[in-house]
C-alpha cells in the first residue's frame, strides 16, 4: 500500500497563450508526474477541449528484449493483454469498453509496447480497473489455449502484412542485412513463423514476470480529467500491484557495416524495387534530426532532390522515399525506389548516388532546409490536436518520458530541427551515408514460368 | 493515387481478368443477392488505503455533456456559402472547399475524368507551376491537397494560422484557376497507368476492384474505380479536364468550410478577397448516378493464385444510398455485424477461430446506392471454413433481429452446433489465362511520412482503420479501393505511431 507520493515534478503553470497567433505559442504540455511505491510512473495532463480522455500505458519492452528462437514473443504477448485477466472475463475487456463508447488498441515495436484506451470521461474508472487488472492479474487466467488462439491471429497478421503483401518480405530481409547476427534489431517484431509456432504458455508466463511489472511501465492519462480525482483513482487501482524484478539490460553486439552488402530477392511483383540502407545514430542522438531533414530534402515533396529527378523529371521511378528509421539502440536510413516499366534499378541507383554525392560536396540550399524544418514545426502543432490514439499527446508524453527527456519534451524536440543548418545536413551525409558501407537490396519480379 | 480499370463487358470476362497470372493470391468473391434483411477532491488517501473491490467493474458515471462550438453559416458576396467553426486550442486553420462534383459525374466513356481533374488542380495554377506551388505550400508548413470521391471533390488547406494570408491565394488559384498543363497531364497519366499495373500485385486491391465490377457491372459508374481505366486514362486531353472543371466547379455548387484558430470576423474578409470574385458561368447540371440493379442470384467468383498465404474474401451486394431512411438502423446494425472489434464477424473469424487478423463489414453509402461488403483476409487452408462462418454471421444477423448474443465462444469452450451448421453455397472455380486491364490503387510508398515509415517495425494488435496520412483518418473504400492521397501529397512526420 503506498501513500508516499513523489511531489509534482512539473509545474502546472498555465500556458502563456499568445493572444494572436502571429507568434507561435509555446509547445508546452503541462503535466503532473508522480511515482507509486511499486515503481509505476504516472503522468497526468489536463485538456478539456472535448469530454474524452486517453489512458496510455507503455511497457518498456519490445522485440529487442526477445531472445533468438522466440522472436515475435513481445508482440504475441501484446495480443494476449486483451484476452482477459483474473477479474475480467475473456472478451470482457473489449465489450465493456466498446459498450461505454471507448476504443482501444496496442502496438509493439523494437523498443516498447504501448496500449491506449480512448474513452468518454465517464468511463475513466472502468478503464483504470481494466488496465490495472491486466497489469496485476493477467496470469491468473492465462492458459495454453489462449496463447494458441492469439498465435493463430498473429500468424495471420504476419501473412497479411508480409507474405501476402507485394514487396512484403523486403523489410524483414533488409533488417537482417543491416544488423549483425544476434543483434535484436536483426529480427522482425512480428517474429519468424517458426518462432511463433514454438512460443509456449511457459514463455508467456516468464515474459510477463520479467517485463510486465509497474516498475517497467509508465501510465499517462490525458484529456478531460480532474487531476486530483484521477490521481486518487490511479492510487486506488494500481497501488496494490507488486513491483517486479529489475528488468535485465539488453547488451547488443556492436553494429557496424564495413563494406557493401548486396542481395537480390524475387517476389510476385511487376516492377523492380531498390532498397539502399545505412546504419545511423539512435533516436535523439546527434545526427538523428539532421537525417530526418535529409530525408525530407531527398524525398519530401515534388521539389525534393530524388523525387524531382527520378519521379518528376526523368520519370524513371514510380515512387521514391527516404527516411530515418529511429530506434533506441540505433537507427537505419533507407532509400526505396520503384522502377517504372522500361527502367532498371541500375539507372535509379546511379541517379540516387549522384544526388547523394552532390550533397556530400555541397550543402543543400538554405531554403530546402528551411522548407523541411517548417514542415516539421507545423507537424508538431498538428500532433497537439488530439490527446488519444497512437501519436496523440498522451502517447507522445510517454514516448518522451521513455526516451529520458522528460514527458514535456516537445519544445526541445522541435529545437533539434530548428537549430539545424545546411552544413549540418551535409555533415550527416558525409558521416552517415558512405557509399562503400551500406546494404543494397533489390527485389525483382519473379520470372514467369 | 487512385486508379483502376474497366475493360470488360461481362462479369464473366471480368473474372478472367483477375485470373490470368494467378500465383500468389487465392481470391474468393462472393455475391449473395437475397439475404432479405439488411438489413473530487482529497479522497485519494482514503481510496489508497483499501484494496479496490475487483469483484465488479466500476459503474459508468453519467455520460458527459458534449458542447460543440456552433457552426457559423455565412456567405460571400457571390453567394458562396462559408461555414466556420472556431477552435482555438492549436494555432492551425483548416479550410476546405467542397465542390459537388465527383466521379459520379463522369460521363459514360470518360470514367476517371472527375478524379483526374481534381488531381490536376495543383499541377499548375494561376501564375505558378506545379513545382512552384509545391515549394510555396511546403515552405509555409502548410498542406494543400486536392481530393475527389464518387460524390464530391475538395481542395483542402491546412496551415499554421500565422501563414494563412500567404497560403490562401495559392489555394484559390488551385481551386479556381488551374492551368491543366499538358506535360503534367502526361506525367500523371503515366503515374496512374503504372499504379494500375502495380495494383495487380496486391490481393486486396484486386479483390476490391473485382468486387465492384461484379456487383455493379461495367456500365454503371460504381462498377469502375474512381480513376477510370487504362483505356480512358490514355484518352484524356486537357480539354476534357477543363470542360469538367468549368461545368461543375462553380460557386453555386460549392461550400467553404473553415475550422480552426480564427474567427468569422478575421477570416471572412480574406475569403471574400480570394473567393468573392468567383462567378458562376452557367447553371450546374449534375449527372445522376442511377440506382444499380440488385443482384438476383448468389454467385461466386474465385481467382486462383497458387501458393498464396491468404485468401481475400469480399461478400456483398448493392447497398443503400446515404439518403436512406434506414441510415441510423443500418449504422447500428453494421456496428454489430462488422463495424467494431466486438462485432460478430470479427469475433467469429478472428477471436473464435483465428482464421484472420480481422474481419469487417461496411455500407459504402453514396448519393446513389453504393455497395455493402463484408471482408477479410484469411489463411488459405481455412478459406472454406471461413466462408462458412461468414455466412453463419450474415444469415444469423438477419434471423436473430437484435437479440442479445452471448459472448463469443472460443475454441477453449464448446461451440454450439447451430453456429456451425449452415453450409456455404457451392464454389465455382473460374480460371483464365488471359491478361487484360488493370485496376486499382495502391498507395505509393512515397506517400508515407517518415513517422509512418518508422512504424513499419511496429505491429499493432488490430489492423489500422485509417491510412497513415497527414490528413488523418481516411477510410479505405472497399469497393473502389479509392484513396485520395497522391504522390505529391506527402508530408513529414505525420503521427501514426511512435
Amino acid at each position: 500500500m503506498n501513500l508516499r507520493l513523489v511531489p509534482l515534478l512539473a509545474v502546472l503553470a498555465s500556458l502563456p497563450l499568445a493572444a494572436q497567433s502571429q507568434a507561435p505559442r509555446a509547445l508546452e504540455v503541462p503535466h503532473r508526474q508522480f511515482t507509486l511505491a511499486n515503481g509505476l510512473t504516472v503522468i497526468l495532463h489536463q485538456d478539456g477541449s472535448v469530454p474524452i480522455a486517453a489512458v496510455n500505458v507503455w511497457y518498456h519492452v519490445g522485440s529487442a528484449n526477445e531472445r533468438q528462437g522466440r522472436t515475435g514473443l513481445a508482440h504475441l504477448f501484446e495480443h494476449l493483454m486483451f484476452e482477459g485477466s483474473k477479474h475480467v472475463m475473456e472478451g470482457e475487456f473489449d465489450t465493456r469498453l466498446e459498450s461505454a463508447g471507448a476504443n482501444n488498441n496496442g502496438s509493439t515495436n523494437n523498443d516498447r509496447t504501448n496500449y491506449y484506451i480512448d474513452l468518454p470521461s465517464n468511463a475513466l474508472e472502468l478503464s483504470l480497473f481494466l488496465e490495472s487488472d491486466r497489469m496485476g492479474y493477467l496470469l491468473d487466467t492465462m492458459s495454453p489455449e489462449r496463447v494458441n488462439g492469439q498465435r493463430d491471429v498473429v500468424k495471420n497478421e504476419r501473412r497479411q502484412s508480409y507474405e501476402n503483401r507485394p514487396y512484403g518480405m523486403a523489410s524483414i530481409e533488409i533488417d537482417k542485412m543491416l544488423w549483425p547476427a544476434g543483434h535484436p534489431y536483426s529480427w522482425p517484431t512480428i517474429g519468424y513463423m517458426e518462432d511463433l509456432t514454438a512460443a509456449s504458455h511457459e514463455d508467456v508466463v516468464a515474459f510477463f514476470k520479467t517485463y510486465y511489472a509497474p516498475n517497467n511501465a509508465t501510465l499517462v492519462i490525458a484529456g478531460d480529467i480532474d487531476l486530483d480525482r484521477t490521481q486518487a483513482l490511479v492510487e486506488k487501482w494500481f497501488s496494490e500491484i507488486p513491483s517486479g524484478p529489475r528488468v535485465p539490460a539488453i547488451s547488443p553486439p556492436p553494429a557496424q557495416l564495413t563494406d557493401v552488402k548486396r542481395q537480390t530477392l524475387t517476389d510476385q511483383v511487376r516492377l523492380p524495387r531498390l532498397y539502399l540502407g545505412w546504419l545511423t545514430p539512435r533516436t535523439y542522438a546527434p545526427g538523428d534530426a539532421a537525417l530526418d531533414v535529409l530525408a525530407s530534402v531527398l524525398s519530401g515533396g515534388k521539389n525534393s532532390r530524388l523525387y524531382k529527378r527520378l519521379v518528376y523529371d526523368t520519370q524513371m521511378a514510380q515512387d521514391v522515399s527516404a527516411f530515418q528509421q529511429s530506434g533506441a539502440l540505433g537507427s537505419s536510413f533507407l532509400i526505396v525506389a520503384t522502377a517504372r516499366p522500361g527502367h532498371t534499378v541500375e539507372e535509379m541507383q546511379t541517379a540516387i548516388d549522384e544526388e547523394i554525392e552532390r550533397l556530400r560536396r555541397q550543402p543543400p540550399d538554405a531554403r530546402e532546409v528551411q522548407r523541411a524544418v517548417n514542415q516539421v514545426e507545423a507537424s508538431f502543432y498538428r500532433r497537439m490536436e488530439r490527446v488519444g490514439g497512437f501519436g496523440g499527446k498522451a502517447d507522445q508524453l510517454n514516448a518522451y518520458h521513455g526516451a529520458g527527456g522528460g514527458p514535456d519534451y516537445f519544445a526541445e524536440d522541435l529545437a533539434r530541427y530548428t537549430s539545424l543548418s545546411p552544413a549540418d545536413v551535409q555533415a550527416a551525409v558525409v558521416r552517415w551515408l558512405p557509399r562503400d558501407r551500406r546494404v543494397e537490396l533489390v527485389v525483382l519480379p519473379e520470372v514467369k514460368r | 493515387m487512385t486508379v483502376e480499370s474497366t475493360k470488360t463487358d461481362q462479369p464473366q470476362r471480368t473474372r478472367r481478368t483477375f485470373l490470368h497470372e494467378g500465383r500468389k493470391v487465392f481470391f474468393v468473391f462472393f455475391l449473395m443477392a437475397s439475404f432479405g434483411v439488411l438489413c473530487g477532491e482529497n479522497v485519494f488517501v482514503l481510496l489508497a488505503q483499501q484494496r479496490p473491490d475487483r469483484t465488479k467493474a466500476p459503474e459508468l458515471g453519467p455520460a458527459p455533456q458534449l458542447t460543440l462550438p456552433p457552426i457559423q453559416k455565412r456567405a460571400l458576396s457571390n453567394g458562396l456559402p462559408v461555414w466556420i467553426v472556431e477552435t482555438h486550442e492549436v494555432p492551425l486553420v483548416q479550410i476546405t472547399l467542397v465542390v459537388l462534383a465527383g466521379s459520379g459525374d463522369d460521363p459514360a466513356g470518360t470514367f476517371g475524368v472527375g478524379s483526374l481533374t481534381a488531381a490536376m488542380l495543383d499541377e499548375g495554377a494561376g501564375s505558378r507551376s506545379a513545382l512552384e506551388i509545391a515549394d510555396v505550400v511546403e515552405f509555409l508548413g502548410a498542406t494543400l491537397t486536392t481530393t475527389s470521391s464518387f460524390d464530391s471533390s475538395a481542395v483542402r488547406l491546412n496551415v499554421p494560422v500565422a501563414r494563412l494570408s500567404e497560403a490562401l491565394p495559392v489555394m484559390a488559384d488551385v481551386a479556381l484557376r488551374p492551368a491543366f498543363p499538358q506535360a503534367e497531364l502526361d506525367r500523371l497519366r503515366q503515374e496512374r497507368l503504372t499504379a494500375l499495373l502495380q495494383a495487380r500485385d496486391d490481393p486486396a486491391s484486386i479483390a476490391a476492384m473485382a468486387f465492384a465490377r461484379i456487383v455493379f457491372g461495367n456500365t454503371h459508374r460504381y462498377g469502375t474505380g474512381a480513376a477510370g481505366t487504362a483505356a480512358t486514362l490514355k484518352a484524356f486531353t486537357t480539354a476534357d479536364l477543363r470542360a469538367f472543371h468549368s461545368a461543375l466547379y462553380q460557386p453555386t455548387n460549392a461550400t467553404l468550410v473553415v475550422a480552426g484558430d480564427t474567427t468569422a470576423a478575421a477570416i471572412l474578409p480574406q475569403l471574400e478577397q480570394q473567393f468573392g470574385g468567383w462567378k458562376a458561368t452557367a447553371p450546374v447540371k449534375r449527372a445522376e448516378v442511377p440506382a444499380a440493379a440488385q443482384l438476383t442470384r448468389g454467385q461466386i467468383t474465385i481467382v486462383d493464385k497458387p501458393d498464396a498465404e491468404q485468401s481475400q474474401i469480399r461478400i456483398g451486394w448493392v447497398g443503400v444510398p446515404r439518403a436512406t431512411p434506414d441510415y441510423f438502423p443500418l449504422v447500428v446494425l453494421n456496428t454489430t455485424l462488422g463495424g467494431s472489434f466486438t462485432s460478430r464477424l470479427n469475433q467469429n473469424l478472428r477471436e473464435t477461430h483465428g482464421y484472420s487478423y480481422g474481419a469487417s463489414s461496411a455500407f459504402d453509402m453514396r448519393l446513389s446506392s453504393g455497395p455493402f461488403v463484408a471482408a477479410a483476409g484469411v489463411q488459405t487452408d481455412k478459406t472454406a471454413d471461413a466462408l462458412r462462418e461468414f455466412f453463419n454471421e450474415l444469415n444469423g444477423i438477419a434471423a436473430s433481429r437484435s437479440a442479445p448474443r452471448s459472448w463469443r465462444s472460443r475454441r477453449t469452450t464448446s461451440r454450439s452446433a447451430s453456429r456451425r451448421s449452415s453450409r456455404p453455397p457451392p464454389i465455382c472455380r473460374v480460371r483464365s489465362r488471359s491478361s487484360s486491364s488493370t485496376r486499382c490503387p495502391r498507395p505509393t510508398s512515397s506517400a508515407m511520412s517518415p513517422a509512418c515509415r518508422r512504424s513499419r517495425r511496429t505491429r499493432c494488435r488490430r489492423p489500422p482503420r485509417a491510412t497513415c496520412s497527414r490528413r488523418g483518418s481516411r477510410s479505405w473504400s472497399w469497393a473502389t479501393g479509392a484513396r485520395s492521397s497522391r504522390a505529391s501529397a506527402r508530408s513529414a512526420w505525420a503521427p501514426c505511431a511512435s
